[in-house]
């Protein structure tokens, strides 16, 4: 098991600009042997892999090309959910499926028919076999070729039309300088031990039971939720180039979220998710248990804090706080690749700022998804080879506060031409993402040392206290731009010159730009490891960081008063009988 | 005479039986969250006030706890396989009063009326405290919306013209009071999967399938409900149905399917497997049939709807028209909003809708229920009786004319209620043998010159568009259609129908019908979401329908054959 110590050098990576190679011998004698022994073991393996073959060379139409590449993602698991409230269960679900993603490409590496957007579809692969043959969960040869057959030849068509369409606008709009559709790369070929497809969902029911009863002892929190998600099973892809991949294992989360309305009609929540690879992984039961009673004693004194309505200043941003809004801003900015073609180009575009600065020149940034855990925790970010099968390789990102590098699938750019091992989106089209981003500061601060910079920053501005938000809080995931470009932390404090501490709730932030994260002031030494399941999971190892000046101000919601009885939880002689 | 028809004319004693059955009721095996339920409800009733001193008129709970489970199966193996429960409670909040509250329509937004999607998830066992919390918050926020629409209802009324139909908003209605059995199934999936994995291993033979299934499904559903004009019910059903699916691709690109389906209220009542299997047989046969049937040429002319065919026409063109609030909704085309008293179909025909009957030939009606979704208990509707409309469908909303609840205000959980059909019968006293009717069809395209008529022998469900704002047009998907000649020559199979025409034109050219009414059991997507239903009704002639080729999709078939094609070809060879 590999550990990050994180120190003050900025990591080396393996790829710098994108142009060095990995080398690989291609397929050795051993992994052919490997192979064989595979497909004779794996029903699904080998219904892939035959069917891929035989589409690959048969498909055609008459004038029409034929497809230079076909791969296939299929995803076999099983499935479940159990949601809990108050110690019983709300909802209970368990499937089992196989889900089937086929990517068929028409043209060549150099002109394809994807990177094409018209009339608002984006022609980006389909997901396969929605419609028409459905993917048996049984391990039935044909039955099997028979779904990845139909939906391969659903989709030959629609990219065949696709890439004629594409080919007329380009000559329209005459573009005739544009990078290659795909890269090309070495084929791999690995088998993880075959995982069973089971799951305990009685086991899962006792956990989130047990840890949704803790809300019962706060009857001043209004809601609160327990769910446990689990999926067990095997991926697998494959490829025309050579690529055989099974992957073992899928992921388990357990959320906790809880909701309190203050007298003034304000809700506020927090949440958090716990990962592991099944069940057994995560924590026992009494330290979820003690993290619901943190949460819901903080969420108690917000409810009767004071409202912070306007400041405008120095702000730190430490631990869970610091690596959302670092997500936030930067999760998708790294992500390179050229645009569609029928799209427009947007100004914030990061091909744009290579080797420009874009944060302090103390920071630096790497992406580096082959470490498994950072200070202890686990990296749900990492993995071996990525959504492509590309291997998984460190990329250095940002270099003493300059873009040096671009995270990249398997979509180039005029930059960087070759896949990085970022291709990230099983059963979506994949494209670049952030696996591991780890942030680091030279000569990186302490804790009392930043909140020394910060009312040091805050008695420059004349201010007589500063502000530091602890956690964001809120329910869900934020490191996405689905949530509008704001900010509404949760856990703020107003910092005093004698060191006094003032909780404080309400005010927002509008937006934080590029040029706020470019003037940071000051980061620390120790960062705290987000994992969020976007894009296949992600990890943010972010420090505290403090920025030099931010406005945050109060929003006017249009927020119901708290209800208007009180909560059952709070009657004194309610009687409690056993629903069945 | 049916037995069936007897009983329908019969209906006010059966309307009394069920009242007698409903006050006589409170059994022992009611489910302790029924009392949970009414407690929340008196203390809610008893202390909810709103800051301007709104307090609601009217209150109720309902709670749908479904048991369901699903397996499917393609070529002989396994595509789906899961269970389950679910328990969703509902809350109605009424302020104002009956003739004006809170649901009334907001005339001139686009809100209109309030369709609004809320349920909220109860637990599904444990302790009764974390079901009475869920309750306390769903109630309190149903409230507030309550109190917050009022307002705005009121500030509409000052500002806008006096409404066409001044009608109540809310009708008042005797209480129900019933605890039926809780019902529970006892399904086992592990043969059920097998049995459809069995069923379905005959498409393997005919590569020119291309996607095929049969599934079962089913479960058991129960309501409870509790309301502030002291009603109190618990009942329950089960359903199950077996779903035989086929498409393909015609040469031209043409895509076709094949859908049949048996629907039992009990598991042990769905048919045995030679019946199943023979169905299977029957939908492989048609859809090879109709890949290579010729397209449909536009045609207008007179045409017979099989029973069950015509049972979904009535349902698509004609029920759904006659729901009551679509009378009331000023963005609704009203088609019948005021012929009440005037003929609206030939004199031979009538239409009731009757919910209470459990049961037409031996086939368990979708249609059935105890009570509505408005605790009021079902009841036989007539609508149209001997050509002339006479009533709606109606839930608790009033409308002109009509101040009661006639017991079809249905919803699925979440939704909000209004007027739905249950069981829609026509029934005919012009009625000949089939045989007969098919002379008649004959007879008629040559009085009318032309050299084939129409035989829709299955039409599935389509869409109907009732807004004022488009067309009075209509649109069910026919997916049987035979030309029938006038020269002798044997029926021939066409594909790529569609009925195109105005609704009420079609229904006044219905001719006769035949002797032999059957079931179509469905289930019904509107407002309120999805409820089951039936419709009966015999093989009508119409004197003209008109028909058009439907848009084609573009896709070819499949370029390489079916690997079970192959796998065929394998199994050939090593036989050899």
């Amino acid at each position: 098991m590999k550990t990050l110590l994180i120190s003050k050098q900025p990591m080396r990576s393996l790829v710098v600009l994108g142009l060095a190679l990995v080398i690989r011998v291609s397929v050795p004698a051993q992994a052919e042997m490997n192979l064989d022994k595979e497909l004779r073991a794996d029903v699904v393996l080998r219904a892939l892999v035959d069917e891929l073959q035989r589409d690959h060379s048969g498909l055609a139409l008459e004038g029409l090309e034929r497809p230079y590449f076909i791969e296939y993602a299929l995803a076999d698991a099983s499935r479940a959910s159990v949601s809990a409230t108050l110690g019983a269960v709300t909802s209970r679900n368990e499937y089992r499926n196989r889900s089937l993603r086929t990517d068929v490409r028409v043209g060549s590496y150099e002109l394809d028919n994807t990177n094409f957007r018209s009339g608002g579809y984006s022609f980006f692969g389909r997901a396969g076999s929605s419609s028409g043959a459905a993917m048996p969960i049984q391990d039935d040869y044909h039955a099997i070729r028979q779904a990845i057959w139909w939906a391969t030849d659903r989709d030959y068509k629609a990219v065949v039309e696709a890439l004629v369409q594409k080919k007329a606008i380009m000559e329209s709009k005459l573009i005739e300088d544009k990078p290659p559709d795909f890269s090309r790369e070495q084929p791999v070929v690995n088998f993880d031990e075959r995982a069973p497809v089971e799951l305990d969902l009685a086991a899962m029911e006792a956990i989130a039971t047990v840890v949704s009863a803790v809300f019962c002892d706060y009857p001043e929190i209004q809601n609160s939720n327990v769910t446990l998600s689990a999926g067990s099973g095997n991926r697998y892809l494959v490829n025309t180039e050579g690529t055989r991949l099974r992957f073992a294992g899928l992921r388990c989360v357990l959320s906790v979220s809880a909701t309190v309305q203050a007298d003034d009609g304000m809700k506020l929540s927090d949440s958090f998710l716990i990962f592991g690879n099944t069940p057994d992984d995560l924590p026992s039961p009494e330290q979820v248990i003690q993290r619901c009673h943190d949460v819901a004693a903080r969420l108690l004194a917000l409810k009767n804090a004071p409202v912070l309505t306007s400041y405008s200043g120095p702000v730190l941003f430490e631990a869970e706080a610091a690596a959302r809004i670092f997500a936030r801003q930067f999760g998708y900015s790294f992500a390179g690749g050229q645009r569609a073609v029928g799209s427009r180009a947007g100004p914030d575009d990061f091909a744009n700022k290579l080797n420009r600065r874009i944060l302090p020149r103390f920071m630096n940034v790497v992406d580096d998804p082959t470490l498994e855990e950072i200070e202890g925790v686990p990296v749900l970010g990492h993995y071996e080879y990525d959504d492509q099968g590309v291997p998984a390789q460190p990329v250095t990102l940002v270099e003493n506060g300059r873009l040096r590098a671009l995270l990249m699938s398997r979509n180039p750019s005029r930059e960087f031409t070759q896949s990085n091992g970022h291709g990230r989106g099983f059963m979506g089209q994949p494209r670049a993402a952030v696996g591991c981003l780890v942030v680091t500061a030279d000569e990186g601060l302490d804790a009392a040392t930043l909140r020394q910079e910060l009312l040091e920053a805050a008695a420059d501005e004349g201010l007589e206290y500063a502000l530091r938000i602890a956690s964001l809080g809120g329910v869900g995931d934020s490191a996405g731009r689905f949530g509008g470009e704001g900010f509404s932390p949760l856990v703020m404090y107003k910092v005093y010159p004698d060191g006094r501490e003032e909780l404080v709730r309400g005010a927002e932030i509008a937006r934080i730009d590029l040029k706020a994260f470019k003037r940071i002031l000051a980061a620390g030494d120790t960062p705290y490891v987000y994992n969020t399941p976007a894009s296949e999971g992600q990890t943010y190892a972010v420090p505290a960081l403090l920025f030099e000046e931010l406005d945050l101000a109060k929003v006017d919601r249009d927020y119901n008063k708290p209800p208007i009885l009180p909560s059952p939880l709070a009657r004194k002689d309610q009687e409690v009988t056993a629903l069945p | 005479m049916t037995p069936n028809r007897r009983r329908a004319r019969l209906w006010p004693a059966a309307v009394a039986i069920v009242l007698l059955t409903a006050s006589a009721a409170l059994c022992a095996d009611e489910h302790p969250l029924l009392s949970c339920m009414q407690e929340e409800l008196q203390l809610s009733l008893e202390n909810l006030v709103g800051p301007d001193g709104t307090k609601p008129y009217f209150l109720q709970y309902s709670v749908y706890d479904k048991q369901e489970m699903f397996v499917s199966a393609s070529l002989g193996a396994l595509t789906a396989d899961y269970a389950n429960h679910s328990r969703s409670l509902d809350v109605d909040v009424r302020c104002g009063d009956y003739a004006l509250d809170n649901t009334r329509q907001i005339r001139g937004s686009e809100a209109g009326f309030d369709y609004g999607h809320s349920a909220t998830s109860l637990p599904l066992n444990g302790d009764s405290l974390a079901t009475r919390h869920a309750i306390w918050l769903a109630t309190d926020n149903k409230f507030k919306a309550a109190v917050k629409r009022l307002a705005q209802v009121k500030a509409n009324l000052k500002v806008k013209v006096e409404e066409e139909d001044p009608a109540d908003d809310f009708s008042r209605e005797a209480p129900s009071t019933h605890i039926g059995p809780w019902v529970s199934h006892t399904a086992d999936r592990e043969a059920l999967a097998a049995r459809a994995q069995r069923l379905s291993q005959r498409f393997r033979d005919f590569p020119l399938i291309y996607s095929s299934s049969v599934s079962i499904s089913g479960g058991a559903t129960n309501n409870l409900h509790v309301n502030s004009e002291g009603s109190r019910l618990q009942f329950g059903r089960t359903a199950w149905r077996i779903g035989i699916q086929a498409g393909t691709i015609a040469e031209d690109g043409m895509e076709l399917w094949q859908y049949r389906a048996f629907d039992s209220a009990t598991l042990e009542g769905l048919p045995d497997d030679d019946e199943v299997m023979k169905a299977v047989d029957r939908v492989i046969a048609e859809i090879l049939a109709l890949r290579e049937a010729p397209l449909v040429e536009p045609y207008t002319g007179p045409a017979i709807l099989l029973n069950r065919a015509s049972g979904v026409f009535f349902h698509e063109i004609f029920g759904h028209r006659l729901e009551g609030h679509r009378q009331k909704d000023v963005e609704e085309g009203q088609t019948f909003a005021k012929k009440i008293g005037e003929p609206v179909l030939p004199e031979f025909l009538s239409v009731l809708d009757d919910a209470t009957l459990r049961r037409f030939k031996g086939v368990d009606l979708n249609g059935f229920y105890e009570f509505d979704d408005e605790c009021v208990p079902a009841q036989q509707v007539k609508l149209v009786t001997n050509g002339v409309l006479k009533s709606f469908l109606l839930s608790r909303s009033p409308t002109r004319g009509f101040t009661q609840s006639n017991g079809h205000g249905r919803r699925e959980s979440g939704a909000t209620v209004v007027a739905r059909m249950g069981n829609l019968i026509i029934e005919s006293q012009h009625q000949v043998p089939f045989d007969e009717l098919r002379q008649m069809l004959i007879s008629e395209c040559k009085r009318q010159g032309k050299e084939y008529g129409l035989l829709f022998t299955d039409i599935s469900g389509g869409y109907t568009i009732t807004e004022r704002y488009m067309p009075q047009a209509f649109k069910v998907v026919p997916i049987l259609v035979y030309r029938v000649y006038t020269d002798g020559r044997p029926d021939e199979l066409v594909r790529g129908v569609d009925i195109v025409g105005t609704p009420l034109t079609c229904f006044s050219k219905i001719l006769c019908t035949a002797d032999d009414p059957a079931v179509f059991n469905g289930y019904c997507g509107a407002e309120s979401g999805s409820v089951p239903v039936s419709a009966i009704s015999p093989s009508i002639l119409v004197e003209q329908i008109e028909v058009e080729k439907k848009q084609k999709a573009q896709d070819r078939p499949p370029i390489l054959q079916a690997p079970i094609a192959e796998e065929k070809g394998a199994l050939g060879a090593a036989q050899n």
